[in-house]
């Protein structure tokens, strides 16, 4: 049971905990970020100028992130 | 102001004249004549908010090495920066697209008040009563930026354009129209 015990450390518990909560964080970003990029569409239909491209790609962009986000939390912690 | 009908972005894009843009109730044939958003200086909180998160986690980026490792400080730094990001994203989206319009025929305030809910309230020249310009306090008065509450015939709700630049400017040249439209 000691053994046991020693083979979780507390570090091994803390990093397993960080990397969970960072995989959810993921998550709810890129939840998030598809949320504001329908938001952003909607803005863009009512409104449109020059920059709506951009702005739509800069939410695209954010997306992405996200997902480099969730790579990073699972495979680099 | 009829006369001179030369494009120009000012204030970093929050007073257009004649702006080359459409909206999604438009007329065929109505002429747009401004665009207008609320004053740059109204979003200097959002821009100190995100100053501020910078500086905190650089503060922490101090004492991190002590509890993690070199990939668990980057991926942490990492997130900070998306999400502080995401901040300073949704503020500059909700400010360019909340936007007062005043074309030839009517005014049109589009407002999207929080995520996926927007509001398009519209009024036309003929049908306004009564306009009022409220300063924006000590900075309105220095920046010359403030509001203009537009009530209508019939309508309950005010047209409302929050913190615009020029007011006083505007609501003369609403009334210049005014006055063409009733001879």
């Amino acid at each position: 049971m000691d053994n046991f015990f020693n083979f979780f450390s507390f570090r091994d518990f803390f990093n397993f905990f960080l990397k969970i909560s960072l995989i959810i964080l993921s998550f709810i970003y890129i939840l998030y970020s598809l949320v504001a990029l329908k938001h952003i569409k909607i803005m863009s239909k009512t409104l449109e100028d020059n920059l709506n491209n951009f702005v739509i790609f800069l939410s695209l962009i954010q997306i992405f992130v996200g997902f480099i986000l969730l790579i990073f939390s699972v495979f680099l912690i | 102001m009829e006369n001179n009908k030369k494009k120009t972005n000012q204030l970093f894009f929050s007073y257009l004249i004649y702006p080359n843009i459409k909206f999604e109730t438009y007329e065929e044939g109505e002429k747009i004549i401004f665009l207008l958003r609320a004053h740059p200086f109204t979003q200097i909180k959002s821009i100190l908010d995100i100053f501020l998160f910078t500086i905190l986690l650089i503060f922490f980026n101090f004492f991190l090495p002590q509890f993690l490792n070199f990939n668990q400080i980057f991926v942490f730094n990492f997130f900070c920066l998306a999400f502080i990001f995401s901040f300073f994203w949704i503020n500059f989206v909700n400010w360019y697209f909340n936007v007062g319009i005043l074309t030839n025929r009517r005014l049109i305030d589009i407002d999207f008040n929080g995520v996926l809910y927007r509001e398009i309230t519209t009024a036309r020249l003929d049908k306004i009563e009564d306009i009022t310009i409220k300063g924006a306090g000590y900075f309105g008065s220095i920046f010359d930026f403030g509001s203009i509450y537009v009530q209508t015939a019939g309508m309950e709700n005010y047209i409302e354009f929050h913190d615009i630049p020029h007011p006083s400017f505007i609501v003369s040249e609403i009334n210049k129209l005014l006055n063409k439209k009733n001879g």
